[in-house]
This record gives C-alpha cells, structure tokens and sequence, in this order.
C-alpha cells in the first residue's frame, strides 16, 4: 500500500513539472527531427546545383597558348561540369601553390605539355591535382576531374584493344542508373537511415531515465524531507521500490510516446514485432535504471551523479555509433561493450524484419545484462541503503 | 577585487578540493575526450570496410573489385551470397555492401543495363563515395561493352575476350592524375575530436554553474548579500570561479591530448586554448542563462543537458556543417560550436586574425548577451525550493 502511494506521488510530481514534460517527450522527437533532416541530403545524393562550385587553378605546364590541351578545354567548358567547377587560368605552378595557400583557389591542376598527344598515341598521360584547404572542395573537385581523366582511360583502352574502330562508336544513353540502392529489407516498408538514428536515440533518451533516477533520490535528500518520511511508518525498501516503480512507469510512457509519435509525425518504422520491441525497451530501462541507481547509493552530491551519468551516457551512444557514424570495426569491438549496441542492433533487425532466431542472441545479452546490475543494485542497496 | 577573488577561490575549492572532485570534475572527463581523441585521431584514417558478393563469372566483376582495391581506401571482404552480404551490413560489418549480380558481363555486352546493387545500413561518407566509385566505373565498364559489341561480330566468347582486354588495358591506367598534398586541409578527425571536446566541455560547464545554483537553493545566496560584498562583486566571483575550473578543465585535457597522446592538433596549442575558453564561456551564459529562468533547479540541470545535445548537432559537433540542408546551415549559425569550430578550421588552415576576429567576436557578444541574462542565477529571492 505505502509503495502504491509513493509511486503515485511520485508520478504526480513528475507530470507536475513542465521542463520535465518538455524534455521527456518533446526532446527525443526534435532530436529525431533533428538527425533526420540534416542527414536528409545524406541519404538522397545531393543534387549537383546545391553544390558550390569549387575554384580550380588550371596551370598549363607548357606555358602560352600554344601547350592548350584540347581535351580539358572542352570539359571545363561543358555545362554540367561548370557547376561544379569555375576554372581560373594561371600562369605558373608556383602562383596556384600562392593561391592555394592563401584560399584564392581551392584546388589545382596542373596539365603536362603534349597531354592531348600522350592520350591520343596511347602513351601514359598524367594531370597533376594539388589539394586545397577544405575536404570537400577537394573531394568535389577530385571526383570530377578523376571521372573525366577514367572516361579517357577506358576510350584509350578501347582504342588500344580494339583498334581505331572504337573511337567512332557513338556514346550509349543509359536510361537507369547503373547501380541502385538495395533493399536491406526482408519484406515489409523500405528501410532510411533515420530509422537508424531513431533506434539510436530512442537508446539514448532511455539511457538518460538515470537522470530522472538521481533527481527523484536526491530531491527528498536535499529537501531533507527523507527524514520525514522515514520518521513515517514506510519501511526504506518500501519508498525505494515505489519512487523507482514511478520513475520506471514515466520512462515506459516516454518510450511509447517516442516510438508513436516519431511513427506518426515522421513516418519512422519500428518493425514488425512490437512485442519484442517494447520487451527490449523495458530491458533498456531496466538497465540504465539499476545502473544510475548505484551511482546514486555511491555519490555523495547529487551534481556528481548527473556529471558521471551524463558523461557515460553520451560515451555510451557515440561508441554504439549512435550519433556519428564511426568507423565499423568500431561498432563491433568497442560498441560490443555498451548497453545501447545490444538492444540497437536487435531494433534495427527489427525495423528490417530479420528473423527472430538473429534477435534472440541479443535478447539473451540484455537479459545478462539486466540480470548482473539487478544483482549490483541489490548488493549496493543493503550495504549503503537510502538515507540521509 | 580581492573579494571576488575570495568567491572564486572559494568555488574552485568546493569543486576541486578534494579528491573525488578532482576524480570527477577533471580526470574523468578528461580521460574520456582523450580517449575518443587518441581513438578517433587513429583509427579514422583508415580504409573503410567493404562487403562484396560477386556472382559475376566475366571480366567486369573483377575488375570493378580490382579497381576499388586499387584506390587503396578501402579493404574488401568477400561474403558468399546476397543473404549473406545483407546480414553482414544489417550487422555493420562494413561501411556498405557491392552486389554484383549473375551474368553481369554478359548482359553487359549484350547492351542490356544490368545493375549492381549497393546495401548501406545509414549513410556515412564512406558510403557514399564508394557509391559514387561503383556509379563511374561502372558506367565506363557499360560504354566499353558497347564498343565492343559494336566493334566486333565474333562469337560471344570472342567479345568477352575482347571486353576483358579493353578492361585489363584500363587497368594499367596510362591516363590518371598524381595527387600532390602539402597537407594544406586540416584533417577530417580535427572537426569530430573539435566537436566533441566542446561537448564536454559544455556538460562540465553545467556542473559547475549548478554549483552556484546550490548556493541559491541553500539560501547561501542570501547570506552572501547580506555581507559587506557588492552584488557585481558576488556575479564576477562566481562567473569568475566557474571559469577558472573550465580553465583548469581545458588546459588537463588539451595537455593529455597533446604531450600523453601526442595527438598532433595542426594549430598552435595556444590558438585552440583560446577558442575553447571563448567557447566556455558562452556555455556558463547558456547553463546560467537556463539555470536562472527554470524555477526547479534539479530540472536546470537535466534541461540543460538536454539543450546540449541538439545545439551540438546543428552547430556541426558530430558531423560537418556542409552535408545539412541549407535552412538548416543557416540555423547553425545561432549555436556557439558552428562558431568555435569555425575558428579551429581557420587555424588549422593557418589563416590569421583578419579572419578569425570573426567567429571570435561573435563568440564573445554570445558570451556577453547569456552571461547578462544569466545573472539573474544570481537573485537570491528565488530559492525554488519545491519538489
């Protein structure tokens, strides 16, 4: 009975507080939001007019008029690669290294003398490219100026291979792309990366229950009120178990509301096991509550908890890979050790409708899981105990 | 003067003067950010992992695998089929999956379109420009077929052979380019180890400002207006001990990164101190600022936490700014990190102060306007004692 009137308190008082009410259901989904349309113009190419042209030095090794190779001139002036490229014409080496240094140019080229002629007799021809300040600019650039350069290759090939014939073939006009994006999918709705991002940062707001953990223990220890419920007749377990049985019921709340919600607003696809999904939450929550709870018995300051759960929590999410795509031999070694990798992957299996025998593993590593900080929590709860 | 350094000193001691603050407040987190620096600085230079399935028995499966290989930024990985392939990239094996289908040669020079398939788990850089790889060679490996087909009437054995020879020809790649590289573009881990160092730092920030808001809670606040001290007197010793332990905070972990983890910063230490402590400040404006218009301190804190996240990703903190929307650039503009990595970008490509005054002076008004509203952390009516 006393449990039930803790909890029930407990719940009011956190439904009471606005910023409370901001931060666990408005939040997650601006962060959705968030990720979802800045990587946006990740997961569709982006179109080649929202890329700004990149400023390329073209230096004629030859010097003069004369040395002009052909070839160049007439990509440069095509209109497809005018968008991407505004060629400036320098007159020496040395003045686009100048102009590189100094951001005048974000790229260089250099072209040998007798390019044209090179390529033509099947010799080796090579363009010197020098690398700017800015990543991008030199990948733009590169990658133009590498596809016109594998374009000439392959022509050179065919010429050498199968003799002059081939230069007269006319260009074949392919209708479909020649690669597509394959559909990671075993049936059900197309899968996007923002399904991706979801999972990952409903992993984390989940993660972030410690948090409500620390301010319900710590409020009644600071308001020193604890004294007085425990001049109460309330056993300690009693108000331990309710105040958690509260926050844990928040947490759920927050968790359906995320899921409905971002599948409502943003079209985000959880799967077609929504049993499963929510006994992975549950497990999730479990887990980052018993872990924040034994950091509360051990800190003394509730500002040392918030720091050390705030701290693990972010470390948690990024080394899952959760909020940077980080390099994959990372997610499967180190991620291998966060909380959030476990019940991710098995989502995202999920959202993809894997079969149920590629989640179970997962499933039993989470219980594993639960089950060691269960024992932790207890162990922790004897030996410190909640009280002033 | 000397009793706003009083308040600070006294804040620094209450922050760090014993040994689990210290343990919290300055080894961990700065065992984390060197941790992700030493890790991040290695590891992201690598070549990204690639899956493939080639069915392919012709000339242009292997040679579109043969030419990814030469590029030297990826490390190929063979997975048995399709199924095998798509598990492997749901498991995040790699970075993405090439599926070259059965017979794709032939179809090739048969003049159909016949189409490799790529598989991603999200979309990451390395993703995206192997498929923009795959999209180049393959559509040359297309025009060579034609040309074989159109050259030649042998047999289709004839044509194949053919194609095969146009394709090893390719291979030795008598046209191609020579990268010169004066290192001139600062290196693409500086942008995430920058972005998550400020991210740091803003949650370290938030536990020291909620320092002062204890006071406030405790009524200490009151008692210190009731002392022969000045009101600015009591704002500037706060802000200033606040401060100084970001300070101590930056100097630990610039120094781990730079003498322990020889983690190379590409720009001079004393010019990523400044643009970090310029940045701290603007995040004591932003936890104060919160601080003091939320009644409930306890909710200060998480709110605060929670600003920190979706501020760092729009201002570029976990991937770069340039990939966004551009309404959503134009969003950036208003977080301090867009700011303050601007600048570690600008020195890192060795610009000087005509260019980074900017970012700098906008950092610093951010600064000014917060720590202002801020202030009011400091009214010491409101002790927002509730539940």
């Amino acid at each position: 009975m006393n449990t039930w009137t803790i909890m029930i308190y407990e719940l009011r008082r956190l439904f009471r507080s606005r910023s409370m009410l901001l931060n666990m259901f408005l939040l997650p989904l601006v962060l959705i939001f968030l990720l979802g349309a800045s990587l946006s113009g990740v997961v569709g190419m982006k179109e080649a007019d929202e890329i700004d042209p990149v400023r390329v030095a073209v230096v004629n090794a030859a010097g003069g008029e004369a040395g002009t190779s052909a070839m160049i001139t007439a990509f440069l002036e095509a209109p497809e690669v005018k968008d991407l490229i505004i060629a400036h014409k320098t007159e020496s080496r040395a003045a686009a290294e100048r102009g590189l240094r100094t951001g005048k140019y974000a790229y260089a080229v250099i072209v040998p003398s007798g390019f044209d002629e090179e390529v033509q007799r099947g010799e080796r021809a090579r363009l010197e490219f020098i690398l700017g300040k800015n990543h991008t600019d030199n990948l733009v650039a590169g990658t133009a100026f590498d596809n016109f350069l594998s374009t000439i290759n392959y022509k050179q090939s065919a010429v050498v291979a199968l003799g002059p014939e081939a230069l007269a073939v006319p260009p074949v006009t392919a209708e479909a792309g020649a690669v597509v994006m394959g559909d990671l999918n075993n049936g059900g709705k197309t899968y996007t990366a923002s399904q991706f991002y979801a999972a990952s940062m409903l992993m984390m707001f989940l993660l972030y229950t410690g948090l409500t953990v620390t301010g319900s223990l710590f409020s009644d220890k600071e308001n020193h009120t604890l004294f007085r419920i425990n001049s109460m007749p309330v056993k300690g377990s009693q108000l331990f178990i309710g105040k958690m049985l509260g926050v844990g019921l928040v947490s759920i709340l927050q968790c359906l509301a995320i899921i409905v919600l971002s599948d409502r607003l943003f079209g985000v696809y959880w799967g077609n096991r929504p049993g499963l999904l929510l006994l992975f939450c549950l497990l999730m929550i479990i887990a980052s509550m018993t872990f924040s709870i034994v950091i509360c018995l051990f800190s003394k300051t509730s500002a040392s908890a918030t720091n050390v759960i705030n701290v693990l929590t972010v470390v948690m999410t990024f080394v899952s890979g959760g909020m940077a795509p980080l390099p994959d031999s990372w997610v499967n070694s180190i991620g291998a050790f966060t909380v959030n990798h476990w019940a991710q992957q098995a989502i995202i299996r999920m959202m993809l409708h894997s079969g149920l025998k590629q989640i179970l593993p997962n499933l039993w590593v989470m219980c594993l899981i639960c089950a060691v900080l269960l024992c932790v929590m207890t162990v922790s709860y004897r030996k410190v105990g909640y009280h002033e | 003067m000397n009793k706003i350094i009083t308040i600070a000193w006294n804040m620094i001691r209450r922050s760090l003067g014993s040994v689990k603050g210290v343990l919290i407040f300055i080894l961990l987190p700065s065992v984390v950010v060197a941790g992700i620096i030493s890790l991040t600085g290695g590891v992201g230079d690598g070549p990204a992992t690639v899956l493939y399935a080639n069915m392919d028995t012709g000339a242009a499966g292997k040679h579109l695998l043969s030419e990814l290989e030469q590029t030297g930024d990826y490390k190929l990985e063979q997975r048995r089929d399709e199924a095998a392939l798509k598990e492997a990239a749901i498991g995040q094996e790699g970075a993405a999956g090439i599926w070259i289908p059965e017979g794709y040669s032939a179809a090739l020079i048969a003049g159909q379109e016949p189409q490799i398939s790529i598989y991603e788990l999200r979309a990451s850089e390395s993703s995206i420009i192997v498929k923009m790889k795959v999209n180049a060679i393959a559509g040359n490996m297309a025009e060579a077929a034609h040309a074989v087909a159109a050259v030649s009437g042998g047999t289709s054995a004839d044509q194949q052979a053919q194609f095969a020879a146009v394709l090893k020809q390719a291979e030795q790649h008598h046209v191609g380019s020579l990268r010169t590289d004066y290192d001139l573009y600062p290196r693409e881990t500086l942008g995430v180890i920058t972005g998550l160092t400020l991210m740091f730092l803003m949650t370290l920030v938030t536990s020291s400002v909620s320092l002062i808001n204890d006071d406030r809670r405790g009524r200490t606040m009151m008692r210190m207006f009731s002392a022969p001290v000045r009101s600015y007197e009591i704002a500037l010793g706060n802000f200033l001990g606040s401060f100084l332990v970001g300070i101590i905070q930056i100097i630990v972990v610039l120094s781990l990164g730079k003498w322990i983890l020889r983690y190379d910063y590409e720009m001079p230490m004393f010019l990523y101190f400044l643009v970090l402590a310029a940045f701290m400040l603007v995040s004591m404006g932003i936890a104060s600022t919160v601080a003091g218009l939320i009644r409930n301190p306890r909710n200060a804190g998480m709110l605060n936490s929670l600003i920190l996240i979706p501020t760092c990703m729009l201002g570029g903190c976990f991937w770069p700014i340039s990939i966004m929307p551009d309404y959503m650039q134009k969003l950036a503009n208003f977080t301090p990190q867009k700011w303050a990595i601007q600048a570690v970008d600008i020195a890192a490509t060795g610009g000087g102060w005509n260019e980074l005054w900017l970012p700098f002076a906008i950092l610093s008004l951010m600064a000014a306007v917060l720590l202002t509203i801020g202030s009011t952390i400091l009214r010491p009516n409101e002790a927002g004692i509730s539940g």
